[in-house]
């Protein structure tokens, strides 16, 4: 199996076969990458199209100084927010700075599995789905994430204490169901 | 905090899952605009190697000119010096001029002495009468030289390499087959000796009478000619130069969706000055008095500056605790109550980036000047700037009014080579010496190529208008 450096330097040079290996191996990632900002397959699938053409058109630029999988999901990420479109976020206010003193315990896996959590968090509004994205899987902090999206970042706190907190609310209401039906 | 573990776990989780999807089908989908992009790739390089190929092309036909005008200068310097000539010895060689008609037989020690006892008094008839004893020896050919006891004289002058015929010529008729037959000299260089024939040299030294005229017929083959230095040719000049350009942007919407961005562009941008350096090397195709036609090429870095200048403002609310109303009871004093109060914050930002679009290019001009004076030269120049990269700095806003980091990107806005643009322009070239030269450049530089790619929603091109000042070393 060939290593990532080959591939990256084989892309750059535009072999083919390597391009090809290059969509096999990591299409997975970005297609998870981008159904966590993308409702619908169809339109992860379309996300994760254009990423991959982004990706060998500026391949050169990649310098091999930091993760290439991490410079990969960055442009996935904007693409999926492109497609989102950051019309939901600009120039929004912060009404509230409430900060959430309820946590969740985490044995909620145990019960729910990370499947059915990982539909709730879908069913988000868009809004605090990117936010709530951005910050717990990408991992991209308040400051980062007000650039990307164009807001403040007490506005991206805002959002992300929103997400939390419905989303909270979301499993204690199936978890009730369950506890109640059990 | 429980958070935390929650996202971690989710998190991990999350990473262990690969979503399923159909390769072959994505593949097939982009297929097309990979092979694009591979295409465009190579044309890229193969461009960047043609011109920078043409480039090092010129330069090393320029430096190999130069390498040969050097190499004949330092030759016919010494050629000039071998030619000086002190007396008017005639030479004459058959060795390696087979183009001559010498008849040269060798002198023997025996005739000489017949000779001077007959000519010490009359010098032309002396010669006369000594070819007349030579006649006796015309059956003596070069084949018998070495059996005859010729003098040997080594010349205290260096004679060339240049070999030399000489017709003497005589009033007398009857005096012109015997002369033909001069004896044989052999031309020689410092580390050859002459032999020459003493008898005949005293006598041209004594030559009064006669009328001898010795014209000199340049043999035909000859390895080295008499440059006359005033007439130099100063074919080529290298040089430096800057300038500076007033900018001109020419900034569409691609698209409907663009307008408000085009809007917002116009009203916050403003493009500033345009300055160049470089270097360049000039070569005179044709180089006449009054005038000449001129290439020139080399390397030029340009930057183009402008301004961005944005005031906005955010207004952020916020609840906090504080007195929310005073209350008159029925006392004088007022009671405060407490309660949420929102807090509202206003935020001036006012942003102020200089963006710079910064190029290399290899410039090829051609230029007709004619000359005014002895010193000013005027022309008209014309040509085209290959560019060779194209990097940007600075923000700009998108689609969506957000800022843009253009050098830590993905988004990648502008191009990273502009290709071909074109130049005209006039030239006012003033000597300052023999080898020195100011010259003084306005011109037009128009962009043929939109500087954003295609991804972005506006186009974006430039006309320049401006001058250079330069200095040029010509030889």
């Amino acid at each position: 199996m060939i290593s990532e450096k080959q591939l990256i330097k084989d892309c750059q040079q535009g072999k083919k076969s390597s391009q090809y290996e290059l969509v096999r191996r990591y299409s997975g990632m970005l297609m998870t990458v981008s159904r966590r900002y993308v409702s619908d397959q169809a339109s992860a699938k379309d996300v994760v199209q254009e990423s991959l053409i982004r990706i060998f058109r500026y391949i050169d630029k990649f310098k091999n100084t930091g993760s290439f999988e991490g410079w990969m999901r960055r442009i996935t990420v904007r693409c999926a927010l492109q497609w989102i479109g950051k019309s939901h976020f600009k120039r929004e206010t912060s009404l509230t700075n409430l900060e959430v003193e309820d946590s969740v315990d985490p044995a909620i896996f145990n019960t729910l599995g990370i499947e059915a959590i990982k539909k709730l968090v879908e069913e988000l509004p868009v809004g605090y789905r990117t936010v709530f994205n951005l910050n717990v899987m990408e991992g991209y902090n308040h400051q980062e994430i007000g650039e990307l999206l164009g807001i403040t970042d007490s506005s991206s706190r805002s959002q992300l204490t929103r997400a939390k907190r419905m989303l909270k609310k979301k499993l204690e209401s199936i978890n009730i169901t369950k506890y109640k039906s059990a | 905090m429980n958070w935390d573990k929650f996202n971690n776990r989710l998190r991990n989780d999350a990473e262990e899952q690969n979503n399923d999807i159909d390769i072959d089908s994505i593949w097939s989908a982009i297929e097309p605009q990979v092979d694009e992009i591979n295409t465009e790739k190579k044309k890229k390089r193969r461009a960047i190697f043609f011109w920078w190929g043409t480039g090092i092309l010129l330069l090393s036909v320029g430096l190999w000119f130069l390498g040969n005008q050097i190499f004949q200068k330092e030759n016919t310097a010494q050629n000039i010096d071998n030619q000086t000539v002190t007396s008017k010895t005639k030479i004459i060689t058959k060795a390696n001029n087979p183009n001559l008609e010498v008849e040269s037989p060798t002198i023997k020690l025996d005739n000489l002495s017949e000779n001077k006892n007959d000519s010490q008094s009359n010098n032309a008839n002396s010669i006369i009468n000594s070819k007349s004893n030579f006649s006796k020896n015309k059956n003596l050919t070069t084949e018998n030289k070495s059996t005859t006891n010729n003098v040997n004289v080594v010349l205290e002058n260096k004679i060339p390499p240049v070999i030399l015929s000489s017709e003497v010529k005589s009033k007398n008729d009857h005096e012109d087959s015997s002369l033909q037959n001069l004896p044989a000299q052999k031309i020689q260089n410092e580390n050859k000796e002459e032999i020459l024939d003493i008898a005949s040299l005293f006598n041209l030294l004594n030559f009064s009478s006669k009328k001898i005229s010795l014209t000199q017929v340049k043999k035909v083959g000859q390895p080295y000619k008499t440059i006359n230095f005033e007439e130099k040719e100063n074919k080529f000049s290298i040089g430096i130069y800057g300038g500076a350009n007033f900018t001109k942007r020419n900034l569409t919407a691609k698209n409907d969706n663009a307008n408000t961005l085009l809007q917002n562009r116009k009203n916050y941008e403003t493009p500033l000055e345009t300055s160049q350096v470089g270097v360049n090397f000039s070569y005179k195709i044709l180089n006449k008095e009054k005038y000449n036609l001129e290439i020139t090429s080399g390397l030029q870095l340009t930057s183009i500056v402008e301004q961005y200048k944005n005031y906005s403002s955010t207004i952020s609310e916020k609840d906090v605790e504080g007195v929310e109303f005073l209350s008159y009871g029925l006392g004088t004093t007022p009671i405060e109550i407490m309660g949420f109060v929102t807090e509202t914050t206003t935020t001036e930002i006012q942003k102020e980036i200089y963006n710079t679009y910064r190029m290399i290019d290899i410039p090829i001009l051609i230029s007709y000047n004619r000359s005014c004076g002895e010193k000013w030269q005027v022309g008209i120049q014309g040509g085209i700037f290959a560019n060779l990269s194209l990097k940007t700095e600075g923000i700009i806003p998108d689609v969506e009014l957000l800022d843009i980091d253009l050098e830590n990107n993905d988004l990648n806005i502008f191009k990273s080579n502009v290709g071909l643009s074109y130049h005209l322009g006039l030239n006012f070239k003033r000597r300052l010496s023999q080898n020195w030269e100011l010259s003084f450049s306005p011109a037009i530089r128009y962009f043929r190529n939109d500087f954003a790619n295609d991804n972005y929603g506006l186009s974006q091109k430039y006309i320049l208008f401006g001058g250079n000042i330069g200095v040029n070393y010509i030889f």
